[in-house]
């Protein structure tokens, strides 16, 4: 007893070590685990606050610049409201004669970012905005040049928005020219792809890549990038990288639709799955 | 003594605050390489303290930073863990000294480049980017940099004198 005792404190240090791996292998391998979740969401809450605070430092430089932006963006936006208007009524029109059922449409929640990062590999935005203002893990995120991401995770009063420069966020998307079908990949630093597009596809640089109707997550048509390279991988599949529609470095405001993934379709889609 | 581990309690605090919202100040973002302070902290700690107190303070530390930055949780536990435990091998009257010369530098870069290296080689896991590619592009200029950022730790402490047992 006395041996196993001296042996213990001889390898003290090593066995501490051990164990304090083993908790780290541990917690990295339950990272989805619901517990988890909670504990990071009260973390993410707390320093949100304080993030939250500090995040008006730089704007107050910026104000005037900001102003005279949001200005030109006000003036330019009223135009396209009033192209939309005009666009909708005759929409209308054509749907009521084609018999088609009018889509619903979506609400927003309006959001401040309070915080970024951009330059990791599975990068987020943190919301001021989260489950007292109805938001739902899973809502898409836009602004009004295009996706930005998803709510993946929302405490009482923020959330975090995975954004397209996320590895673990994949995205159906099409072309809006040749309806070209493709998945949106984050490739690592800076660099988006779109992966499955067949080497034959008719897709070529300056398309615009929106979001796909194969998509449950997002509601289609969104503009998601436009193609900068687009060569050959191999003898099947075409490289193609694109450029994102929404300038994150800049970006200070972002809207999140009030869309949830459709259930039954999840439900339907991963019981086939499995049985495949 | 609780205002002795207040203080460390503190600084780690402040060093976490700082490496999570004003990084981007220090950030060379065109090759997406960002310093460290928190293991630069874990070190000294490991240094001055031991194996046992650099270990557990690195992986605390790493804890808070893995809630925070919303990643792998355990990840940044693992690493700063490593590199205290590490950090503690140069733990002796005659190497104490190193916490106020340039060759404390030398043990930032070594616990940084094993630390920083298993962080990336987990985290990249499931990339298309090649281990080469990660040492050369991750490991080595995020381990590099922090290092050149703790010198201004040294030049402030350089003349410092300690005083130590004989």
């Amino acid at each position: 007893m006395k041996k196993i005792g001296n042996l213990i404190s001889e390898f003290k240090e090593y066995l501490i070590l051990i164990f304090l791996v083993i908790i780290s292998l541990i917690l990295i391998f339950s990272n989805d685990n619901t517990q988890i979740r909670f504990f990071r969401a009260i973390a993410i809450s707390s320093f949100g606050t304080v993030q939250s605070g500090l995040s008006a430092i730089p704007n107050v430089f910026d104000l005037q610049t900001e102003n005279k932006i949001l200005r030109e963006t006000n003036i330019r936006l009223a135009n396209e409201v009033s192209e939309l208007k005009e666009s909708r009524l005759q929409n209308q029109r054509l749907l009521k004669l084609l018999n088609f059922k009018e889509k619903s449409n979506l609400d927003v929640i309006s959001a401040k970012i309070v915080h970024k990062t951009l330059i990791q590999t599975r990068n987020t935005l943190t919301l001021d905005v989260g489950e007292s203002d109805n938001v739902k893990v899973g809502m898409p995120v836009i602004t009004d040049a295009g996706l930005v991401g998803r709510i993946i995770s929302a405490s009482l009063n923020y959330s975090i928005c995975q954004i397209i420069y996320n590895k673990d966020l994949k995205v159906s998307v099409k072309t809006r020219r040749s309806r070209v079908d493709g998945i949106l990949n984050y490739e690592g630093p800076g660099v988006i792809s779109v992966s499955n597009v067949p080497k034959s596809a008719d897709v070529v640089v300056g398309d615009l890549f929106i979001t796909s109707e194969y998509s449950n997550n997002f509601p289609a048509g969104i503009p998601v990038g436009i193609v900068t390279e687009s060569g050959n991988l191999d003898n099947l599949f075409k490289k193609v990288i694109i450029e994102p529609a929404v300038n994150f470095r800049d970006v200070e405001e972002v809207f999140i639709l009030k869309k949830i993934p459709d259930k039954e379709r999840e439900t339907i889609e991963k019981i086939y799955l499995s049985g495949n | 003594m609780i205002f002795y581990y207040l203080k460390y309690i503190l600084i780690f605090s402040v060093l976490i605050f700082l490496n999570k919202t004003f990084i981007w100040i220090f950030s060379i973002s065109e090759y997406n390489i960002t310093p460290d302070f928190v293991i630069v902290a874990v070190v000294y700690i490991g240094i001055d303290k031991g194996k046992i107190i650099g270990m557990v303070t690195g992986f605390f530390a790493g804890i808070i930073m893995d809630l925070l930055v919303g990643s792998f949780l355990g990840l940044s536990a693992l690493s700063y863990c490593i590199a205290g435990f590490l950090a503690g091998y140069f733990s002796n009257i005659e190497t104490k000294k190193f916490l106020y010369k340039h060759y404390f530098l030398m043990v930032v870069f070594i616990c940084s480049v094993v630390a920083n290296f298993l962080y990336y080689i987990i985290y990249f896991q499931g990339f298309s980017l090649i281990f080469l590619d990660i040492i050369i592009k991750y490991v080595l200029p995020t381990s590099a940099y922090t290092t050149l950022l703790s010198s201004i730790y040294v030049i402030v402490t350089y003349k410092k004198k300690i005083n130590l047992p004989a």
